[in-house]
């Protein structure tokens, strides 16, 4: 073996730590070998030099400093212990205990912020009554289309508008500014969300039917009276018939109703008169007309829809009454109400 | 070398207090650490190289000795068992923070030779044992060869020639096997051997 493999067992050796077979190799070769035999020799003269230490004491008071430390730790170590032994019971208590107290003081932090909410929300009371009395200001919105649960008696179910087939009714642009003056308010407040417009079926329209006296289905234009031929007063879309002459119609939606079939054709006067009567019949009770049908080809006024003061509802159907005859008594009006919508139904039989 | 007082009577003695211990006569345990304070100081001086730490440390592990008795099952000797702890105490000193810049500032601070007379001056002023010993060229210098271990060779060296432990009892302390405690000794000579050229 060389002296390298050798080296490694000198210090075993020196402590007679090896087999019987490696311990002969090695003083075997230490025999022989003098550099291994002084390499030897310088370890065991450094351990011996070791050895030499003098052993250092202890201090005097080393029992009496270990009575205080051992006290001084002794209250921690208690504290360690009552807290946190045995680790795995005390210690998720301790987290489970942290936590909840935790969940606690959030909660109590959170509700006393709920109160400061809830100031907030009388605000919103207040506001929905304001919301509640602007609706009630504002004025009857024009109907889209006539959709009524009233019971119909002699008439068809209204057809959706056709914009642009007016007839030349009421062309006074006094009155038609008078009802754009009407529609703005309404549809400033359809578009404000807070103050939604007035449904139009939110009152239902009180329908009378009027039995046209016979003199007043034959009477034609007479001049001087009520009615008057009424004047194009703005552009229309559409163009129909005569009216193409005219410049403009007024904006009120017509209704066109198809044929009857089966009827008599009557010598019937032009719708003008019998609508410029109904007119002034409304008008004079305080109300104003929403909207007319009319059946264009026979020339006469189908229905007409109005709404009135309820006030002047007895008015209007006295003065209905000088023009024909009313096939159903109406009932007694709401006072309560601010208008009252009527469908004047036309019967021409 | 000094062999640990390793009769049977010693160590049934040592057994015969710790039970007393056990059953709640504090006194037996003065007793025991009377019995090896100076062994286990006198390793931890050798271990740190430092009289103060020392002392600290040997403290330490007596605390942690009298708070673990009541749990101790005899599996070894009381005396093996209490140098496992020094030993490991030791080893955690030696890599604490506040130990390493306290050696550092040793060193920058003065010069070599005052370095080795303020070793030697133990704390009360008072000249001890410790003073005599580490005035000594040479045991400085082999104090300073053991200081350049390390803690694993230190620990087995200071264990096989302060004590004259055998390899068992090397074994039992360190937890190392057999060769590994013979391959970590002859290292240490051999750097040991380097060292201390001028004193052999």
């Amino acid at each position: 073996m060389e002296c390298t493999g050798i080296r490694e067992f000198l210090s075993a050796y020196m402590d007679n730590a090896l087999d019987q077979d490696t311990c002969r190799l090695v003083e075997e070769h230490i025999a022989e070998c003098k550099h291994c035999e002084i390499e030897l020799l310088v370890l065991r003269r450094a351990s011996e030099q070791l050895g030499a230490l003098e052993t250092v004491r202890a201090p005097g008071d080393f029992l009496e400093k270990l009575h205080r430390r051992v006290e001084k730790t002794s209250f921690f170590d208690r504290i360690r212990r009552a807290l946190f032994v045995p680790a795995k019971i005390k210690v998720p208590l301790e987290l489970a205990g942290v936590l909840a107290t935790a969940v606690l003081v959030i909660s109590i932090v959170l509700n006393n912020k709920a109160p400061e909410v809830m100031k907030d929300a009388g605000d919103v009371s207040s506001f929905s009554r304001t919301a509640r009395l602007h609706q009630k200001q504002a004025p009857a919105s024009e109907p889209v289309a006539e959709e009524t649960k009233a019971t119909r008696f002699h008439t068809a179910p209204p057809k959706p508008a056709i914009p642009g087939q007016g007839l030349a009714l009421d062309s006074s642009e006094a009155e038609i500014r008078e009802r754009a003056h009407y529609a703005e308010p309404v549809l400033e407040a359809a578009r404000r969300p807070e103050m939604p417009a007035v449904a139009e079926h939110e009152e239902e329209p009180i329908e009378l039917v009027l039995v046209l006296k016979k003199d007043r289905r034959d009477r034609g234009i007479s001049a001087g009276s009520a009615g008057e031929a009424p004047k194009p007063a703005l552009r229309c879309k559409e163009r129909v018939g005569a009216a193409e002459k005219d410049e403009g119609v007024q904006d009120i939606r017509v209704l066109k109703k198809s044929e009857a079939k089966g009827k008599k054709d009557l010598l019937l006067p032009p719708a003008e008169s019998i609508y410029a009567e109904l007119k002034q019949v409304v008008e004079s009770s305080g109300g104003r007309i929403i909207s007319v049908q009319q059946d264009t080809e026979k020339n006469r006024t189908e229905y007409l829809a109005a709404s009135i003061p309820p006030g002047n509802f007895s008015n209007l159907v006295n003065e209905l009454r000088r023009l024909g005859t009313l096939q159903k008594n109406p009932s007694e009006m709401d006072q309560g109400r601010e208008t009252v919508r009527v469908r004047i139904v036309i019967s021409h039989e | 070398m000094k062999a640990l007082d390793r009769t049977e009577t010693s160590l049934e003695d040592d057994a015969m207090l710790v039970r007393a211990f056990q059953a709640g006569n504090k006194a037996s345990f003065d007793e025991l650490v009377l019995r090896h304070k100076d062994r286990i100081f006198n390793l931890c001086y050798r271990f740190l190289g430092d009289y103060e730490e020392a002392n600290d440390c040997a403290q330490e592990a007596f605390v942690k000795a009298f708070r673990s008795a009541a749990a101790f099952r005899f599996e070894s000797a009381f005396a093996t068992w209490l140098y496992r702890i020094a030993v490991n105490t030791c080893k955690n000193r030696l890599r604490s923070l506040s130990y390493r810049l306290r050696k550092r500032m040793l060193r920058l601070g003065e010069p070599e030779s005052e370095n080795d007379l303020g070793a030697c001056d133990p704390p009360d002023g008072a000249p001890g044992p410790a003073t005599k010993l580490e005035c000594k060229e040479s045991e400085t210098l082999i104090q300073k060869a053991i200081e350049m271990l390390p803690a694993d060779q230190r620990a087995v060296i200071l264990l096989r020639h302060l004590d004259g432990l055998s390899y068992e009892d090397i074994v039992a302390i360190t937890g190392y096997n057999v060769g590994t405690v013979k391959s970590k000794l002859s290292r240490a000579r051999n750097h040991l051997k380097d060292s201390l050229k001028e004193v052999i």
